[in-house]
């Protein structure tokens, strides 16, 4: 099997836009293990950051994070080079927190709930605390699902407006329009940063 | 320079790329602006999460795959099959619906449910793979070019016939049944391959194409040119795939 040279940024980090990815995927299609090794390991962090940006996804991370690299195992013979890996993968991302989403809904409609005050209050903490979370992340962690979603994309990965529509099914228009509330939003938090959760509501 | 100008500016900026003057100069009079930059220049810093282990076994066989096929390939696949079904269905049932209708109603009929098949065919072939570029809206041009063929049909199809309509009605409704039967026997051996993400819509989808093709055949084969037989039989074939179709769609979703 070729061995593909692979070069890393001085942070040992793949970024949207680097052509490593491609090379890498392109690599793991013809069966060259050094190249999906590589590959699941640059994907692994940042997949662990967008499932851990969202409020249901923290919980499970782990889990969702091995069900993606699962799934983008088998859906791998679909990547198409050279078009960029990471719209890709996160439209992958984005289904299987959905799958788990619906998952847990129908387990939960089939149990009692215990204590739910307790386990509320446990919640709230969890994800209003936020002394573990990167600043970003309890920052955008006051935003509605889809403008988090975007704005992760958009300012974590480095990903594209374009790449973003390509990765939520949705078109360049709606992504700015997502992008411009969540812009507008977080300026209000930052600018009362005692009360992320009264603005979030407005 | 404005705050809307600095959220166009933050579309298109990545973390390491330089601010222009223009937005330097409002970010430096606006407090706002000015935070939000920062923290999205500290975003892009790596958050340090825990290593993931691969799941087991994962690239323990490693074999070279098949890649998908390019997008026009992909539309060429769906089409194929429908053009097998409506060469059979002209084969079988011959061409006189095409020969009763005028050049104005062929032009509307005909061309929406030829609209029609390309949109399912073309979204099913986005919809196999994941993050594939959207160019235009198929679902809606779907549903434009349904209403289309509807309303044509309510318009112009208006020729009244000395001859009790029912048993038509009952022939065309059964082959409609047929043809859609035929049409999902070609149509969904050819799914195997695809990522199906969002299965509900691919489900749709999927009926809204078996639901073109359905429609191609009866507007070449049947000749009768009449409002009611065609939403009582044509139509009514077509929302039995539908519903079918829906039923598939909760149902896939929920699995």
């Amino acid at each position: 099997m070729s061995e593909l040279p692979i070069e890393r940024s001085s942070e040992g980090q793949l970024k949207a836009g680097d052509p490593n990815l491609e090379r890498l995927m392109a690599g793991y299609q013809q069966a060259d293990r050094a190249s999906a090794e590589l590959l699941m390991e640059s994907l692994s962090p940042m997949l662990t950051r967008f499932f851990m940006s969202t409020t249901d996804g923290r919980q499970n991370c782990a889990d969702l994070v091995q069900e993606t690299l699962l799934r983008i195992h088998r859906a791998r013979h679909s990547y198409r080079a050279p078009d960029p890996v990471l719209p890709w993968v996160f439209a992958i991302a984005r289904h299987v927190r959905v799958d788990q989403f619906r998952k847990r809904r129908r387990t939960e409609m089939h149990e009692q709930a215990v204590e739910p005050e307790v386990l509320a209050r446990q919640e709230t903490a969890s994800v209003s605390g936020g002394e573990n979370l990167p600043d970003f992340d309890s920052l955008v962690s006051a935003l509605p699902e889809s403008q988090k979603q975007v704005v992760t994309m958009l300012k974590v990965f480095g990903m594209s407006v374009e790449e973003v529509a390509r990765a939520t099914s949705s078109s360049v228009g709606s992504v700015k329009q997502k992008a411009h509330r969540a812009y507008d939003r977080l300026r209000e938090i930052l600018q009362n940063p005692g009360s992320p959760e009264k603005v979030a509501r407005r | 320079m404005n705050c809307n100008d600095v959220n166009r500016f933050l579309d298109q900026a990545s973390s390491s790329s330089p601010t222009p003057a223009s937005v330097q100069g409002h970010i430096a009079t606006c407090a706002a602006c000015q935070k939000l930059v920062t923290a999205f220049q500290n975003a892009a810093t790596p958050a340090a999460p825990a290593s993931i282990a691969l799941p087991e076994g994962l690239l323990d066989d490693l074999k070279p795959v098949r890649r998908l096929p390019s997008s026009p390939m992909r539309v060429a696949i769906w089409l194929g099959a429908a053009a097998v079904v409506t060469a059979l269905g002209v084969a079988l049932w011959g061409l006189r619906g095409w020969q009763a209708l005028t050049g104005l109603e062929l032009l509307f009929a005909a061309g929406s449910v030829v609209v029609l098949l390309f949109s399912a065919g073309y979204g099913l072939a986005v919809q196999m793979v994941p993050g594939a570029k959207r160019r235009f809206p198929f679902f809606a041009v779907e549903c434009a070019a349904f209403l289309v063929f509807v309303a044509t049909v309510a318009v112009a199809f208006h020729r009244s016939y000395s001859f009790p309509l029912a048993p038509a009605d009952r022939g065309c409704f059964i082959n409609g049944l047929i043809t859609s039967g035929i049409a999902a026997l070609f149509v969904l051996p050819r799914m195997r391959r695809g990522v199906w993400l969002d299965r509900g819509a691919v489900a749709i989808n999927v009926g809204a194409l078996v639901s073109a093709i359905c429609l191609l055949v009866f507007v070449l084969y049947c000749p009768v040119i009449n409002f009611r037989h065609v939403f009582v039989a044509h139509l009514g074939a077509v929302a039995v795939v539908m519903l079918v179709s829906g039923m598939v769609a909760f149902a896939w979703r929920e699995q």
